[in-house]
């Protein structure tokens, strides 16, 4: 059994469709997203803004509540708890956001912010809990020094690590790392990536990896989960997605990322943008930017199929 | 080919309450007619700085000093009724985010019909007939119907293409576009950057195209600057930087990028973070995150790149 095992997960949110408008509609955000996450290694969730990538995180962690579908976590079904008895289970879940200036509290130190989950859970006595912090700061390549200052006095790459240092003090089985290196330069995104790695490896935690940039991904990632308009189209081990991507959508994200060593004039630029997530196409909704599309495509909603044993891809005419 | 804009030690310092800040020490770059200049580096290597001072757009309070030459006119000492003459018609500037450089109170029709009436002698009906024109060539489905579209109807890929066709239809010598396509999706990106491409072709543009994102400046640059704490730390052809970069900064900088290569381990990083502008160090300011640092880089500043280009580096790799 998987570290996390999530079953046709859907969330829907409902918009107001004008500004001054009293009409409302659902908005399909996530629309039956099925994952797993093994412990000691990372999925990435890839796709463009407003796929959905960020919605089905956030679902996993309930910080929004699913319509449908299960998340199952260590044989824990998580949408079964509720109050203090889903509060406690938080420990075992644990975030990294994209900006952590803006989630952390600018009035808290670092120490502050990192022991409050180790209170919270009551997992270290408040007498030994700044040697815990100071050790765990350690860590992730932070110094005694930094404990109390408030995070305006960090890099930005200091901040990200004391984002990870809250989120580790807790022990968790699964991290979720939303974005966790896209607001970092290029230098400093490097290191961040190699802490995550070397963690993730002395700990056996599973990562659940949302991002944007294919090159992170492919580089970072086991196994990686490509959305589209809220649906999973492709899944399958990180290197063969990126060398050999089989769904029409897939391989126009890998063509799109302006790659180190592959020139201008290479690439297939499909024509047309996302379309709105309030009206999303018919049929598979990726038909009307699809250079294989055939009529059927527009009728017929592809589910994913399992290809080559371990990948999985929702396209009828991937082979084309 | 001759020389379109020379610039010469250029230096730009902020006013900040705690004193004057210098964000461009001193650099020099010149570009040719018809070719595109990448400005590399990560943020608060002076990109931006230099930007705006070849734009006149700096801030109240901002000193340059060095010279700016434009077809051998001088730019630094313009005043800001002088500049109102360049910027636009002979400048013309394309920024990361189109929503904040568009007013929301115009019509996309309004803005083009306003700025082709600014710079041309152009009745408004005539205006109009030559905004149609540019949506068109900018890529804009159903060009007429849109110059009544605001510019929140317009996804961030086509308010990106807005901004191109009004800094282009003024028929500038130069366009500097600063991250113009760093907030957009990635596949949406990479039509930008064939936009720009083709434009290039057929109206011989000559660009500065400033970017942290190395696979981009591949994809657009002839050649490339790479800037580090305000300095210039390398300049060449694109082609030889990208494929043997002599400053240790540039090749840590493209080692760094987790890239569209299968992986090979841990992902190389440049220790250290990028220096701040109110402490950056003595000699060559990269000395300190730099495996190759010895005495001499600590205490003397490594002259700055020939016309020719090469690495302002004691040590670069490469040269005997």
């Amino acid at each position: 059994m998987s570290l996390l095992e999530v079953r046709n997960l859907s969330v829907r949110f409902s918009v107001r469709t004008g500004v001054f408008s009293r009409s409302r509609a659902w908005l399909q955000a996530v629309d039956g997203a099925s994952l797993d996450v093994e412990a000691g290694t990372t999925l990435g969730l890839v796709g463009e803004s407003g796929c959905g990538k960020s919605t089905t995180a956030r679902a996993i962690l309930r910080l929004v509540e699913p319509d449908t579908g299960s998340v199952v976590l260590g044989g824990q079904d998580v949408r079964a708890l509720e109050g203090p008895a889903l509060r406690r289970f938080r420990r075992h879940m644990q975030v990294v956001f994209q900006d952590p200036m803006s989630s952390l509290d600018p009035r808290r130190t670092a120490f502050q912010a990192v022991s409050e989950g180790l209170e919270v859970h009551g997992i270290c006595p408040a007498p030994r809990r700044r040697d815990r912090v100071a050790e765990i700061f350690r860590r992730v390549g932070l110094s005694g020094e930094h404990l109390d200052r408030h995070p305006h006095e960090f890099s930005g790459g200091q901040r990200q690590r004391i984002g990870i240092a809250r989120a580790l003090a807790v022990e968790p089985r699964l991290l979720i790392l939303d974005e966790p290196v896209s607001a970092l330069d290029v230098s400093v995104q490097a290191q961040v990536l190699n802490l995550l790695e070397d963690l993730r490896d002395e700990r056996g935690m599973g990562y659940l990896f949302v991002a944007h940039d294919m090159g992170v991904v492919r580089h970072f990632c086991d196994r990686i989960a490509v959305m589209y308009l809220g649906r999973i189209v492709e899944e399958g081990p990180a290197e063969d997605v990126c060398r050999t991507p089989l769904h029409p959508y897939t391989r126009l994200l890998i063509d799109s990322v302006p790659a180190l060593g592959a020139r201008a004039g290479t690439v297939s630029v499909a024509s047309g943008e996302l379309p709105s997530p309030l009206a999303p196409p018919s049929g598979c909704a990726f038909h009307p930017r699809c250079p294989l599309a055939v009529p059927d495509c527009s009728a017929v909603r592809p589910e994913l199929e399992v290809v080559d044993g371990n990948r999985r891809v929702a396209c009828p005419r991937y082979r084309f | 080919m001759s020389t379109l804009l020379s610039v010469e030690d250029l230096g730009v310092s902020f006013a900040t309450p705690e004193g004057p800040l210098r964000a461009v020490d001193g650099i020099s770059l010149s570009v040719e007619r018809g070719a595109v200049l990448g400005l590399v580096g990560e943020s608060g290597c002076g990109k931006s700085a230099t930007a705006s001072a070849l734009c006149g757009l700096l801030p109240p309070g901002a000193r340059t000093t060095g010279s700016v030459r434009l077809s051998g006119r001088e730019l630094t000492s313009l005043s800001e009724p002088d500049w109102r003459s360049v910027r636009g018609r002979r400048i013309s500037m394309v920024f990361q985010d189109p929503m904040s450089s568009l007013n929301p109170l115009l019509s996309v029709g309004e803005h083009l019909v306003e700025t082709l009436r600014t710079h041309q002698n152009l009745s408004r009906a005539a205006a109009r007939e030559a905004s149609v024109g540019w949506l068109r060539r900018v890529g804009i489905p159903d060009p007429a119907a849109r110059l009544a579209s605001y510019p929140h109807e317009l996804s961030g890929g086509m308010r990106q293409r807005v901004m191109i066709a009004l800094a282009l239809c003024p028929g500038p010598d130069l366009l500097v576009a600063d991250e113009p396509t760093t907030a957009l999706d990635v596949t949406i990106q990479a039509q930008i950057l064939d936009l720009l491409a083709t434009l290039r072709g057929e109206l011989g543009m000559t660009m500065i195209f400033i970017t942290h994102d190395l696979g981009v400046v591949e994809r657009v640059a002839d050649r490339i600057v790479v800037m580090y704490a305000g300095r210039v730390a390398e300049e060449g052809a694109a082609a030889r930087i990208l494929s043997a970069p002599r400053h240790p900064y540039t090749r840590g900088l493209l080692d760094s990028v987790p890239g569209f290569r299968p992986r090979t381990g841990r992902l190389p990083s440049i220790p250290g973070a990028v220096p701040s502008r109110r402490d950056w160090p003595s000699g060559c300011r990269f000395h300190p995150r730099c495996a190759h640092a010895d005495a001499v880089c600590g205490e003397s500043v490594p002259a700055a790149p020939g016309p020719d280009g090469g690495a302002a580096c004691f040590h670069p790799a490469g040269v005997p």
